[in-house]
């Protein structure tokens, strides 16, 4: 062939055909190395450099929106058999690896390298976040014996995605194949029938009570075993059992010549149904069924929580319960685009599986709440009335972008997350269901949602009123002030219901390459009466006078000796600017502490392939929130910023990529903007910012506000918000 | 409840409910113009053939069960339905980045191709007789096709990478003829060819953007002016089900000899022998050529699907060679059965019976 002969596309077509005489004859590398390069690009207004990414809630990690890293990883995999396949990766981290460490070696005079002293690159080359280091990440060897009981043995990492979101979920991203362990698969009659059994060695860093496995852990794991039936593609049925073991030396086994005696530090066994009927085109229906038993044993981990701000992945002590979720999808049974999707779904308040999936999955088919309002906060901050670096926002005001991702822990994890990426919320305790409607109509498709999630969580004193209020088996993190946190599934009292209604729409208009028009507009009525019974009222009837009086403080007790006086103590009297009174409000009504948001976001955008390489959306946002959480009786459990009053939030999205073959570019540019107008209430006396607390929380010197129980400062000005932020990135397959 | 969340909320379910409601009455019915049916549980290629091992995939989820296709307005919509829910892809990461599965594959199927080549001439030696790249396979002389649909997780980069794979095998052939540099004529007829490239894949190939998912079936939209009016029932058509991979490589590992290349693989997971992760097992050992389709509809009363997809052979050069079905011809009725799986006995090693030796036109 030669080019004069060239007449068509198609022809060169042909030449895309290696002849097969060039083609390697074994179509297998037996040794090969590939590569990716991330490069990441964090700009934004908030001015922080802890790291390379925009949010940790783990302790001395940093967490920034500027700066500038590059990422390397080498994938290297060898085929020395065709019974053996090994596998494994190492990679360089964004971590604190910013540019202007010049190459690793910039810092080094500040912090002590391996502490929580050393963020922003402060410490330069002698510290493994900030020395550009590449790691050994994880191998893991995979053998195809070619025996019927076994189809392959992995030996090593893997991410456990064959595993399901209740009880091993498939590890996130990043981590993927940091866990490690033996995995068994098998199967028969056409795979028919099918098996994986794990071993997994159970990580160290958060998969046990207080996010640890305690001091003796390198003999832990978790072991899981799943049968999966699918006798057609009309019917499929998996079982599975999985039980964590996190064990510890018995300290008073003084006897070491027969050895060391081992105690139980923390139990988690679950055992699990899952089901799917497919019997036509128009009918899937799916269940999930699961039960797990935990015991978190007191003398190796906390016995219980300070009861407003515990942080654990599991609850202490022993628990069980159920959870389950049903799911039938009816499609297109008119064939006119008209389909109905609908979940009950019902998950135990003491249903733990310190193994689920964390992030990255979603078990409820429920759009959940958004990311934007992902933190007790106005601005997204937890603990925002202290000073300190870490109490204000990290995420920033925007929050994340889109609804939340649903996992079955309180474990879930946000942790190294970009503003772009999804929230994980916990749904541990929700119970309800979801109808969704989808239409597809020509170029036109519309989709509803209509939700409605009670609460197992639904309790008083923490559903045990012979503990005392700040003695709590529950950890709370974050706590369910205000907007709430992510992974925060507990409440002291709680009387709580959601409902969610959506309607999303999308447009295709056929000009140029395809224009897409988008719009969704969702609102969240969600109810907490929180304590609703006189008994848990802190103080006993008439213990405030007011008229500048001292409170008596004759404690109310709901329990002998119990009294939820400890979380919520009487004001003292003060006198600003000659008004005398109180300085919060005494918590002498059981609506001190309700809570009532009225949820709207009104979103519209497009979308277009501006070229084949091109792809970009402009998105806005708009949210009105009226909440009303408590007033200064509650004053947010003391801890966090209250964020009673109006809030409005505006968001500017603008995104694209750009891809070429092995190489794609993108950038997510948002501009937030918005204001929160507070609603406190009563009852109290307004002070204003001296000088001190107006350094101290960051305030103008003047401004009206209150100091709580704690001292934390809440303002009662109007705030303003403004913040920008961009991530660009490129990455190259290579 | 809030009196102003009261009546936005009933405002929102009314409305919603007058929609839906609705909807079947301004739908009107589409035309079928036909109906192909493939047997259940062949998802195996020729016989052989495994699925990766990972969790996203499952026996059955690449199984075709039917293919239709429907008159509507501007065009042609049709339909394929698999034997098992289309996984749908979701918010997880997929990147270092965060980068969402649910961005890159934007119009949410993520793990399968679905080719559909269509000789609508039904002339023998007109049309091409090779498949996209990474298909391994080719049709039969009297099936050669006129017209390719491609649906794709990635369309619009799956036929950004067609273009560029064209455009390097043009240089490349350019670097290898003995012309020289200056040779304006040469130089000229590349930049030709450059040019007319994007229009030619146009009207050649269609890669379709308007695609919806319900359960089992995932349709997507032909516009007339692609095919010259709605797909017709005397026509002949190939369809081709194959994994998707999302992922593009600079392939510079392999032009070091350091990885496999994957520079021909549009968009397809390759089949190797073994069990993998990454790609289907079950391949032959030595055999480059074997083709990594999954499922495929053929002619009733012709070969099995596991002996088509088993008829090639390395050493010869004689890759597959497929054989498209033409509704008209199966009946009256547009609704027909095809061939029935061969379960148990996929074809045996050794040279090919079929058309050999046909190449482009």
């Amino acid at each position: 062939m030669t080019m004069r002969t060239l007449g068509s596309a198609l022809v060169i077509l042909g030449l895309l055909w290696a002849p097969a005489a060039t083609v390697q004859a074994d179509n297998v590398k037996k040794f090969s190395i590939t590569g990716v390069n991330y490069t990441k690009w964090l700009w934004g207004n908030q001015r922080l450099d802890g790291g390379l990414y925009n949010y940790s809630d783990v302790p001395g990690e940093g967490y920034g929106d500027n700066g500038q890293g590059t990422e390397l990883e080498l994938l290297v995999s060898a085929r020395p058999s065709k019974k053996i396949e090994v596998k494994g990766r190492m990679k360089a981290r964004f971590n604190q690896n910013f540019w202007t460490n010049f190459g690793g070696f910039g810092g080094g005079n500040v912090g002590t390298p391996g502490t929580d002293e050393c963020l922003a690159g402060d410490c330069g080359e002698f510290d493994s976040r900030s020395a550009q280091y590449i790691k050994f990440r994880g191998l893991s060897i995979i053998i195809t014996p070619g025996y019927k009981w076994v189809d392959t043995v992995t030996i090593g990492s893997s991410d456990f995605g064959m595993f399901d979101p209740f009880t091993i979920g498939k590890i996130r991203y990043i981590d993927r194949d940091n866990g490690a362990g033996l995995i068994f698969q098998g199967s028969s009659a056409s795979r028919k029938f099918s098996y994986d059994f794990t071993r997994v060695s159970l990580p160290r860093l958060w998969a046990g009570p207080d996010f640890s496995t305690g001091d003796y852990n390198v003999s832990d794991a978790a072991y899981a075993l799943q049968l999966k039936f699918n006798p057609s593609s009309k019917f499929d049925l998996a079982v599975i059992g999985e039980y964590v073991n996190d064990i510890e030396i018995d300290a008073t086994d003084f006897d070491f010549d027969d050895g060391r005696d081992i105690r139980t530090r923390f139990r988690n066994s679950i055992l699990g149904l899952r089901f799917g009927i497919h019997p036509n085109p128009k009918v899937d229906l799916k269940g999930a069924f699961y039960s797990s038993t935990s015991d978190a044993v007191a003398d190796f981990s906390s016995s219980s929580f300070f009861g407003i701000s515990g942080f654990s992945p599991v609850p202490a002590g022993k628990h069980d319960d159920v959870a389950y979720t049903v799911d039938l999808a009816i499609n297109d049974p008119f064939d006119n685009g008209l389909s109905f999707n609908v979940q009950v779904f019902d998950i135990g308040a003491e249903f733990v599986s310190v193994m689920a999936a964390r992030r990255e999955s979603d078990v409820l088919l429920t759009e959940g709440h958004d990311g934007a309002f992902g933190l007790p906060g106005p601005s997204n901050s937890a603990f925002g009335v202290f000073s300190g670096e870490g109490n204000e926002t990290r995420i920033g005001y925007g929050g994340w972008q889109g609804n939340a991702q649903q996992v079955v822990t309180i474990n879930a994890d946000n942790a190294f997350t970009d503003f772009d990426e999804p929230m994980a919320e916990s749904v541990i305790g929700w119970k309800g269901f979801t109808i969704q409607p989808v239409l597809g109509l020509g170029d036109f498709d519309l989709t509803g949602e209509y939700t409605s999630i009670d609460y197992n969580t639904n309790w008083q004193a923490w559903g045990d009123p012979t503990r005392g209020i700040l003695d709590s088996l529950y950890p709370n993190m974050e706590s369910d002030a205000g907007f709430g946190s992510p992974r925060n599934s507990y409440a002291p009292f709680q009387d709580k219901e959601t409902e969610i209604m959506v309607l999303a729409g999308k447009y295709f208009v056929d000009v140029g390459n395809g224009l897409e028009l988008f719009g969704k507009v969702k609102f969240i009525d969600e109810q907490d009466k929180r304590m609703n019974d006189a008994r848990f009222l802190p103080f006993q009837a008439g213990d405030c006078p007011g008229g500048g009086a001292a409170c008596a403080n004759n404690r109310n007790e709901y329990s002998a000796g119990l009294s939820s006086a400890d979380l919520y103590g009487n004001p003292p009297v003060i006198t600003v600017n000659g008004v005398t009174g109180y300085q919060w409000k005494p918590f002498d009504s059981l609506a001190d502490d309700d809570r009532d948001m009225d949820y709207k976001l009104y979103q519209i955008g497009a979308g277009y392939q501006i070229t084949d390489e091109i792809y970009g959306t402009i998105t806005y946002e708009h949210y009105d929130v009226d909440l009303q959480d408590g007033n200064t009786a509650f004053q947010a459990y003391q801890l966090h910023e209250m964020a009673s009053g109006d809030h409005t939030k505006d968001k500017l999205i603008i995104e694209a990529r750009y891809n070429i073959g092995g190489a794609e570019f993108g950038f997510n540019y948002e501009y937030n903007t918005g204001d929160f107008t507070p609603d406190f209430g009563g009852g109290f006396v307004t002070q204003f910012a001296d000088e001190a607390t107006a350094a101290n929380v960051l305030v103008p010197v003047g401004s009206p506000g209150f100091a709580g129980r704690f001292g934390g400062w809440n303002s009662l000005a109007k705030r303003d918000f403004e913040h920008q932020r961009l991530k660009a990135f490129l990455k190259v397959f290579f | 409840m809030d009196p102003r969340t009261t009546f936005w909320t009933r405002l929102v379910i009314v409305s919603a409910a007058l929609l839906l409601l609705a909807a079947p009455s301004w739908a009107g019915k589409s035309q079928l113009i036909f109906e192909l049916e493939d047997p259940r549980g062949d998802d195996h290629g020729n016989g052989r053939l495994e699925y990766p091992i990972r969790s996203d995939y499952v026996k059955g989820d690449l199984d075709l069960v039917k293919f239709q296709a429907r008159k509507v307005g501007g065009g042609t919509q049709f339909e394929a339905i698999f034997a098992r829910p289309i996984r749908v892809a979701g918010r997880e990461a997929i990147d270092d980045l965060g980068t969402s599965l649910s961005s890159v594959a934007r119009h949410g199927f993520y793990t399968f191709n679905i080719d559909v080549y269509i000789d609508t001439d039904r002339t023998t030696g007109s049309g091409w007789v090779r498949l996209l790249p990474g298909r391994k396979a080719e049709m039969e002389a009297g099936h050669a096709w006129d017209r390719a649909v491609v649906l794709t997780p990635r369309p619009s980069e799956t036929r950004a990478a067609l273009q560029r794979m064209m455009l390097g095998a043009l240089n490349e052939q350019l670097q290898n003829s003995d012309y020289s540099e200056e040779d304006g004529t040469e130089i000229s007829s590349r930049i030709l060819m450059q040019r007319r490239l994007p229009a030619e894949l146009e009207q050649r190939i269609h890669f379709p953007q308007k695609i919806r998912i319900h359960g089992r079936k995932i349709c997507f939209f032909v516009p007339d002016r692609f095919l010259g009016g709605p797909a017709r029932d005397d026509w002949s058509y190939t369809v081709v089900v194959s994994g998707a991979d999302l992922v593009q490589s600079f392939d510079i590992s392999a032009s070091m000899g350091l990885a496999e290349s994957t520079k021909d693989n549009l968009m397809i997971l390759p089949i190797s022998p073994g069990r993998w992760q990454d790609r289907f097992g079950g391949g032959r050992e030595g055999e480059a050529l074997q083709p990594p389709l999954v499922d495929i509809i053929v002619p009733a009363g012709g070969l099995t699907q596991e002996r088509v997809l088993g008829r090639f052979n390395t050493r010869s050069d004689r890759p597959v060679q497929l054989s498209g079905v033409v509704p008209a011809e199966l009946g009256d009725d547009t609704s027909s059965a095809v061939a029935p799986a061969e379960t148990a006995e996929p074809a045996a090693d050794g040279p090919a019976t079929g058309l050999g030796g046909v190449s482009g036109r």
